[in-house]
Formats: structure tokens, C-alpha cells, sequence
């Protein structure tokens, strides 16, 4: 019996290697590496060459260029989730009861997820364009949107926030369908308003799946980064710097890969928290 | 005081099929009724169409003589309990019964007031502070009646509550609602599929089919005279037993003959029934409707005093079922499952052959075409 | 005969006693009128509603495509040009020429092909062992799986970049998609789905003597169609449209993806929009045909089970 089990179990490991195989070669390890690396000075090849401590990290701390780009990420990453999550939640509502043509408006609403940041990034900047653009064309203005530092992070987020709100839509619409439409019925009868009934039963029904988008659309908020690299390089005037385009340009252009590492790890402990913390709260919050 | 009317109510979805025609029903202050019929029946959007859940396609709604057609459901002065429950799974037991009056922006103390008192009532006290998920199938039972209470509605209009629990749960709460009934001294209507929960709970039942009410009485009534074959076999468990027979003359009384008059298989009526009989069925196939505790075993009955001219039944049973008070044998005849339900001394056995009486004062015949039965008598 | 307690309704009362039949009946009418005149309003009303929002929402897509048939020169005016005059299908052919878009393609679609084919198969191996399957640690390798997802590309993205260029890897197809062929959301939402399934299902295949891979080929993945169809739709847009690692990794227009090969377009020269934008609407078509062709199987399969917890 003991060895019948035995035999059991190395099969049982065996459909687990492939899967295993590649998070230990491509995530594990260089993820091991990565904080590995943060604690040296590298060459220009990302060999680590001399032992620094944590000195990336203090020199990072006491860097405004460090600070900057936290700033810029935050509100970036603010901009996109508010932003994302309300069009998902729109768009989610206006199509939550059939009507005529439901169909096509609910592909046209999730759409943006298939479209890649590249792309979305390019439309976005003929769209944009200074002489041309047909946004400064409606609104009469003569803004050059992306080389301006007041705008250009907006612009990039408001993109960001748009390539997001597909998914959102398709995670709030599978919210409210969760949502027993008899209790509507009692509520009508009950005698609460189209708008009781909104923020009584629909908000509250959709907070267990709210929770769960809030935690996704932050974490991929934070790691947004074509739409950066070809609509405005960190720039101008660092305005746009947000911490994974820090990483890339440290890394790739300065060959810093020790600070860079460093960085990959503060970010990684940013989203640790931040998912940690979320969780926490849910099991405070959402009782049922 | 409630007066509720429906007034050749119908519901059409499309320009030919009625899902519920010509609904007509006057309900009375305290009322408890009761819509029963087979899924499909149209009873659950006859109460929604009172609820005003759904469009009234034709007809009259009124509601304390006040025409309440096109009244917002939120303005018809009634509650529903669902079947589901319907609970707002956000709120706690507290915040479901106080919904509907924090909506109306009632003041908070008289809500708090309220909701505790119909809590004792149903004695969920205790449970106020939890949500529903943490509830029992009986509790939130409680909590969605105890929601449909705090309002005072002038009716409480309930969609097959009951069709959740369990048996035992079933029975129990079956007593409370009629205690419920009682207390609240409210009308009641009441959508249900099972006739047993018609028959304990209502003061009058509408029997409904494929959308046409076929018959609306008290309980006993609808079980002892019921309007058609419909009725006559929905109502009663076991159901009622239907024979096909022949109506003929014998020296001024009905003979029916079930099955071919070499079988001997004769019942016999007598004096008014009989002449009505003859009347209407002379010579026609009718279908003869008997409950199984109008079956007697035949020595027994001819001992009690029934008359002996009948020619009995001679059956094989082909099951047997003790219930401890009674005793139910089922046998097949003229191709269907029939039953009787005898005193539990009865000793037969499956594969025996028994010798059974049809008590003739309590058959009841169906005309063959329309299914109406013929001893139906309108009003009593 | 009074209308009771805070019930009442907008408009006029009708009381019993007090309306003639005729009344009564032109009372019908006019409310019925009324009421589809209602019913139809909101109707229109939530129609438009929808067609503005998602007018907003696909204006980036409509206007590339409008722009991507302008001619050149009808772009550069001071006018609001929203349509093409003289629509021409010359920036597509010279999107073509000026840079290897079809070879980009091929190398996106073999990319996410494999990816997403791979994906399938890790993902259900390793769901079927930690749903069906007993074996030491299974809690806490569930967990550390889990945990990865937690990992954003970012802090691996350095030192694998570093590890496959000393690997002498870079600028080929197994670089492109080997890191990626397995995911964390994957294990987990085959998972899901097979929690979903008795565990009697599985021990009763056993006792037919049908082994594992069978059980795994025969059983579960017919079973779980749409959650494969859900995975695979996602997988490959995702794949698709990746694109900081091919960025790195690729040099040579023979490896590049669409995402990369682009930007080429991008600059070329700045006179260039509508060329861009035609480029642009080139490659976003194949990601957007498969995205309309799965949707249904996307939504299906993925909140059937994953999101709910």
C-alpha cells in the first residue's frame, strides 16, 4: 500500500513539470536573480560585479528622479483604474437589460481588449497630433498634447484607461448578470426607485467582483508600458517617467541593470502590498 | 378592508396566445386565496400581473375599487414574497425588513420599531444583525414573510414560498402562515403548485389550466364537487379514480357498465341523480369519477347497510401501501393505475384479488366531450 | 371606498362606482397607448444612449480606419477632414511594401499560436494533478503557483533578458514564446472548472481502467470546451499583442512581431500618418476577428467559474 502510494505520487508530479519547468527557468529563477542583482553594481553585460548591499536601494530613495517617477505612477495608475473601472461600469449597465442591437454594443464596449497598447498607442498619436489631430481640431486648440508636460500623462493614461475598460466591462456585465433579478422585483414592489435600486442592491451586488477588477486593473495599471515607450519615451520632461519605463530605460539605454533591478523589486513589493492589503480588506468588508 | 377584483383579466404575449384569459375573481377582505394549477397554468402571472411585475394585457384591475391597472407596483399597495425569497444579500436580516420602509423615508424610530416587533412576531430576533447567507431555508423563509409584513400591505401576495423547504419544514411553516393569517388579519393571495397546501391553507381556491380558471370555491367544495374532470383529478391525493363507462337504462334507474355488459361490471344510480343522468348521458360514454376513500371493501359495505344490488369491483391489487391509519391498494383497470384507500385492517395482498363497492352517492360523472361533470352544481 | 395610507397614484383616480363602461374602455385605450409609448421611449432612450457611448468608445477605431483611406495629402488641412474625399486603398499597399508586415504577422500568429497551444497544455496538465490528484506539498505548490501572479513580468523581464542573451538565444521564435508557455491565471481557471466535476467522475474513469492522460484527453478536456475556448481567445490577444519581451529579444525584421514591427512604420518618416495608421489597421484586424469570433466563449468560459470567488 505504502509503495502503491509512493508510485502514486512521482506520477502525479509528473503533469505538474512541464508548468513547473518553466516558472522555475523563467520566473523563479530570474526573478531570484533580479533581487540578486539589485544588491551589486553591474557591467554594461549585467554581470554583477561588485557587491553594493543595498545601496541601489538608498541611492534610489534619495533620488528625485526615483521619487518622480513614483509620483508619476500613482497618478497614472490613479487615472486608470477610476477611469477604466468607470467606463467598464457604464458601459456594463447600459447593456445589462436586453434591448434591440445589445449584442453589437456589448462587442463594441469590450472591444478595446483586443486591441494591442502599440496600436492603440499609434492611433493615439496621429488623433493627437498638434496640427492635424482630430482632437485639437473639435476643440479648436492648439495643444501639442504630447510634448506639453501638463498633458502628456493624461493623455497617455486616459489611452491606458480606455485599452482597460474593455475587460472592466466584461467583469462588471458578468457581476450583474450574478445578480438575481428577483430581488429587483421585490425591490419594485418594495417601492424603491430606479435609483434606490441602483445603489441599494446593484452597487453592493457588484462588490465582490469590483474587488476582484479594482485588484487586476491596479496591478496591470502599475504595468502599463508600449503605450509609454511610443507615445512619449518617459518624457517630456520626465512627466511620463512611470516606474516600469524607469526600469526599461535604466536596464536597456544606461545599463544600470543593478538599479534597474531594484527597482523591479520595489515594484514587485508595491503590488504585494497592495494585493495583500486589498485582501485584507475584502474579508473585513464583504460579508456575504 | 381590501377589496381586490380582476375583471377579465388576460395576459397575451403575443396577438394569439393568452398565457392567463378572461381571469375573473373577486377577493374579500381577509381572504386567504389560494391559485393552484400545473406549472404553466398562468397562476404566477396572474399574481404578477397583481403585483404589477407584469403588463395587464386586457381586463380590469381593481383594488379598493380603485383601478389599478396601470398603477406603479410600488404604488398598489402590496407585498410579495417570492419564491426564491428574493433576500438583498448585501443587507442584513435588519436591513431586509427595514427596506421597504427606509424607501418610503419613513422616520428611523418608528422603523426600528416596526422591524423589532415583526421580528418577535416571527421570532428571528436573534437574527437581525446576519445576512441571509447565514440563514437557514426556513429563516430566510421567515425573514422574506417578515419583509412582506412590515409594511402592512393591504394584501400579501406570495409566489410558491413554500416550494423551497423541505417536507417537514413545509408542513411547519404551512401552520405558521395560517397563524399568520390569522394575526395579521390581512388578505392573502397564495400561488402554489401542490395541492395539499391549496386545500390546508385557503379559504377559497382558484383552480387554474392552461391559463383559464377552471373552478373557484372553498376547499371542501372544489374536493366534493368539482366543475370538471380537471379539477376533479388535480384535487385530492391519491387522485381521483376514472372509469370509462356506459350509460344505460335498467327499471328506472342508471346501470353505468364499466367495460363490456358480459363483465357484469355494473354500478347502479338512484332517484334525482339517475334521472339527471339518463337525461343528459343516455346511451353516451361518460367517465365515472370516484375517490379512492369512496371504494369500500365489499363485504364491509354490504354489512354497513349499502345496498346490495351494485355489482361490485373484482381487482388484483397490484400494490400495497400501509400508511399506519390507512391502507392504500392500487390495481390496474381499464389501463390505468387506480387506487382505493381502505381501513388498514384490510389484509390484502398484492397478487390477491379483492372484491371492492363504489359508494353511488359520492360518484361523480364527466361528460365525455367537454369534461364538465354533470352533477356539478353551481352554487350551493 | 378610499384610497389607503401613502398609495397613490400620479395622475387622476378611478373608482368603481364612478366611470361608465364607455369611460372605462377609452380609459384602456388611451393608458395602453400610453403605456407603449412608455415602453418604446425608454426603449429609444437606452438605445441612444448606447450609441453615443459606443460611439465614443470605438472613435480611436473608427477614425484610424476612416484616416487609413485618406489619401496624404487630404490629412494635412486645416479643415475637420472626419472622412475621406477620395478614399484610396494606396497607404494599405504602401503599408505592405515599406516594411514586411505580412512577415510580422506570420511570426505574431505562429507566436500566440504556439503560446496559447502550449499554454492549453501545461495549464490542464498541472489543474488536472492539483484538482484530481493526491500528492505530498499539493497545497503549498498550489499556493506558490498562485503567488506568481503576484510577480509582475518586470522584475523577471532584466534577468531573463540577460539569460537567454548568454543562452544565445536572442532573436528567435523559442525565445519568443518558451517563457510564456504556461500562466498562473491558466492552472487557475482549469482548476475552477474542474472542481466543478465529482471527484466520482474521475474514480469511476479509474475503475474503467482508463489511465490518467486518457482520462485527461477523453473525459475532461471535451468537458471543459468552452473554459479552453475561453483560455485560448485570451491567451492568444494577450500573445498578440505582447509586447515589451519581443521588443528586447527580437532584432531582425525575420523575428519581429506586429507590435514591434509597427513602430517601424512610426518612423519611417513623420509625413507618413495615414501609412501608419493603415499598418495599424492591418494588424489590429486579425486580434479583433478572433476577438468577435470568441467573445461568446470568452465570457462563458471565463465567469462561469473563475470570477465568482
Amino acid at each position: 500500500m505504502n509503495k502503491a502510494k509512493k508510485k502514486w505520487s512521482f506520477t502525479s508530479y509528473c503533469y505538474l513539470i512541464p508548468s513547473m519547468l518553466v516558472f522555475i527557468v523563467f520566473l523563479f529563477y530570474p526573478f531570484a536573480k533580479t533581487i540578486y542583482l539589485s544588491l551589486f553594481k553591474t557591467n554594461k553585460m549585467g554581470q554583477a560585479k561588485i557587491f553594493y548591499g543595498i545601496g541601489n536601494y538608498k541611492d534610489l530613495l534619495s533620488s528625485p528622479s526615483f521619487w518622480n517617477s513614483m509620483k508619476v505612477t500613482l497618478i497614472f495608475a490613479l487615472i486608470v483604474v477610476v477611469g477604466s473601472m468607470l467606463l467598464g461600469l457604464v458601459t456594463a449597465v447600459l447593456c445589462n437589460k436586453a434591448f434591440p442591437g445589445i449584442r453589437f454594443f456589448s462587442t463594441a464596449y469590450a472591444l478595446p481588449m483586443a486591441i494591442a497598447s502599440s496600436s492603440a498607442a499609434m492611433i493615439f498619436e496621429m488623433m493627437l497630433h498638434p496640427a492635424v489631430g482630430i482632437v485639437n481640431k473639435l476643440l479648436g486648440l492648439n495643444i501639442n498634447w504630447l510634448n506639453d508636460p501638463n498633458t502628456a500623462l493624461y493623455c497617455v493614461a486616459i489611452l491606458t484607461a480606455w485599452l482597460n475598460s474593455g475587460i472592466n466591462f466584461l467583469y462588471f456585465s458578468a457581476g450583474l448578470g450574478n445578480i438575481d433579478d428577483s430581488i429587483y422585483e421585490r425591490a419594485s414592489v418594495d417601492g424603491a426607485s430606479g435609483i434606490q435600486q441602483f445603489f441599494n442592491l446593484t452597487l453592493p451586488g457588484l462588490s465582490p467582483i469590483m474587488f476582484y477588477t479594482l485588484v487586476v486593473n491596479i496591478i496591470q495599471a502599475f504595468q502599463s508600458f508600449g503605450q509609454i515607450k511610443i507615445l512619449t519615451e518617459g518624457g517630456p520632461n520626465e512627466s511620463t517617467n512611470v516606474i516600469v519605463y524607469s526600469i526599461y530605460r535604466d536596464a536597456f539605454f544606461n545599463y544600470k541593470f543593478g538599479s534597474a533591478s531594484a527597482q523591479s523589486v520595489i515594484l514587485f513589493i508595491i503590488i504585494m502590498l497592495i494585493t495583500m492589503v486589498m485582501f485584507r480588506i475584502e474579508k473585513k468588508g464583504v460579508k456575504y | 378592508m381590501s377589496e381586490i377584483t380582476l375583471r377579465n383579466i388576460c395576459k397575451m404575449y403575443d396577438k394569439d396566445h393568452y398565457a392567463v384569459k378572461d381571469f375573473n375573481l373577486e377577493i374579500h377582505d381577509r381572504e386567504f386565496v389560494i391559485f393552484v394549477g400545473p406549472s404553466g397554468c398562468g397562476k404566477s402571472t396572474t399574481l404578477r400581473m397583481i403585483a404589477g411585475l407584469e403588463d395587464i394585457s386586457d381586463g380590469e384591475l381593481w383594488i379598493d375599487g380603485q383601478l389599478c391597472n396601470y398603477f406603479e407596483p410600488k404604488d398598489r399597495g402590496l407585498s410579495m414574497v417570492f419564491q426564491n425569497y428574493a433576500l438583498y444579500p448585501n443587507m442584513t436580516v435588519y436591513g431586509n425588513l427595514a427596506f421597504a420602509l427606509k424607501v418610503r423615508h419613513l422616520p428611523k424610530d418608528e422603523i426600528d420599531r416596526t422591524v423589532k416587533q415583526v421580528a418577535k412576531t416571527l421570532e428571528i430576533e436573534k437574527l437581525l444583525e446576519r445576512h441571509p447567507n447565514a440563514l437557514s431555508g426556513g429563516q430566510k423563509q421567515r425573514v422574506a414573510i417578515g419583509s412582506a409584513i412590515v409594511r402592512r400591505p393591504k394584501a400579501f401576495l406570495m409566489d410558491e414560498p413554500l416550494s423551497n423547504l423541505d417536507a417537514k419544514l413545509r408542513a411547519q411553516m404551512r401552520i405558521e402562515l395560517a397563524k399568520i393569517h390569522k394575526e395579521t388579519e390581512t388578505t392573502i393571495i397564495y400561488v402554489t403548485h401542490d395541492q395539499t397546501e391549496a386545500m390546508t391553507l385557503g379559504t377559497k381556491i382558484v383552480v387554474m389550466k392552461d391559463g383559464l380558471v377552471q373552478q373557484v370555491a372553498a376547499p371542501a367544495e372544489v374536493y366534493n364537487n368539482p366543475a370538471n374532470l380537471f379539477v376533479a383529478g388535480f384535487i385530492g391525493s391519491p387522485s381521483m379514480n376514472f372509469f370509462k363507462a356506459l350509460v344505460t337504462e335498467e327499471d328506472g334507474k342508471a346501470a353505468l357498465l364499466l367495460g363490456n355488459a358480459a363483465s357484469g361490471r355494473k354500478v347502479f344510480l338512484e332517484g334525482k341523480r339517475a334521472q339527471r343522468l339518463l337525461k343528459e348521458e343516455k346511451d353516451r360514454e361518460v367517465t365515472l369519477g370516484i375517490r379512492p376513500e369512496d371504494i369500500y371493501e365489499y363485504q364491509e359495505a354490504v354489512d354497513g347497510g349499502f345496498e346490495k344490488n351494485t355489482v361490485g369491483l373484482e381487482e388484483v391489487v397490484d400494490t400495497r401501501e400501509m400508511l399506519g391509519a390507512e391502507v392504500i391498494l392500487y390495481f390496474e383497470s381499464q389501463g390505468k393505475t387506480q387506487s382505493v384507500r381502505l381501513k388498514p385492517e384490510n389484509q390484502s395482498k398484492p397478487g390477491e384479488t379483492i372484491k371492492l363497492y363504489m359508494n353511488p352517492e359520492k360518484i361523480q360523472i364527466f361528460d365525455a366531450e367537454t369534461e364538465e361533470n354533470i352533477f356539478y352544481e353551481r352554487e350551493i | 371606498m378610499n384610497q389607503s395610507g401613502a398609495t397613490v397614484a400620479p395622475g387622476r383616480n378611478f373608482y368603481k362606482n364612478q366611470i361608465s363602461k364607455e369611460e372605462l374602455e377609452a380609459l384602456k385605450l388611451e393608458m395602453n397607448k400610453k403605456a407603449l409609448i412608455k415602453r418604446r421611449s425608454q426603449t429609444i432612450f437606452r438605445l441612444a444612449v448606447n450609441v453615443l457611448v459606443a460611439f465614443v468608445v470605438l472613435l480611436p477605431l473608427l477614425y484610424a480606419i476612416s484616416i487609413a483611406f485618406m489619401p496624404s495629402g487630404e490629412l494635412f488641412s486645416l479643415d475637420l477632414n472626419l472622412f475621406p474625399k477620395n478614399p484610396t486603398i494606396q497607404n494599405f499597399v504602401s503599408a505592405l511594401k515599406n516594411v514586411p508586415l505580412l512577415q510580422f504577422i506570420l511570426n505574431s500568429f505562429l507566436v500566440a499560436g504556439l503560446i496559447t497551444l502550449g499554454q492549453i497544455i501545461t495549464c490542464s496538465l498541472s489543474a488536472f494533478a492539483f484538482s484530481f490528484l493526491e500528492f505530498k506539498g499539493k497545497g503549498i505548490l498550489f499556493m506558490i503557483v498562485m503567488a506568481t501572479m503576484m510577480v509582475p513580468g518586470e522584475a523577471t523581464i532584466i534577468s531573463n533578458y540577460l539569460t537567454v542573451g548568454n543562452l544565445g538565444m536572442l532573436d528567435t521564435y523559442s525565445v519568443l514564446i518558451i517563457p510564456y508557455l504556461t500562466s498562473a491565471m491558466g492552472i487557475f481557471l482549469f482548476r475552477q472548472f474542474y472542481m466543478t466535476f465529482p471527484m466520482s467522475l474521475y474514480e469511476s474513469a479509474k475503475l474503467d481502467g482508463c489511465s490518467n492522460l486518457r482520462f485527461i484527453l477523453k473525459i475532461l478536456i471535451p468537458l471543459t470546451k468552452s473554459a479552453i475556448g475561453a483560455m485560448a481567445v485570451y491567451t492568444f490577444i494577450n500573445a498578440w499583442n505582447m509586447y515589451m519581451w519581443p521588443l528586447l529579444v527580437t532584432g531582425s525584421d525575420k523575428m519581429r512581431t506586429v507590435q514591434i514591427g509597427i513602430s517601424m512604420l512610426n518612423s519611417v518618416d513623420s509625413q507618413s500618418i495615414t501609412l501608419m495608421i493603415a499598418g495599424v489597421v492591418i494588424i489590429i484586424i486579425p486580434s479583433i476577428s478572433i476577438f468577435i469570433v470568441g467573445q461568446k466563449q470568452l465570457i462563458r468560459g471565463m465567469f462561469s467559474g473563475a470570477v465568482k470567488g
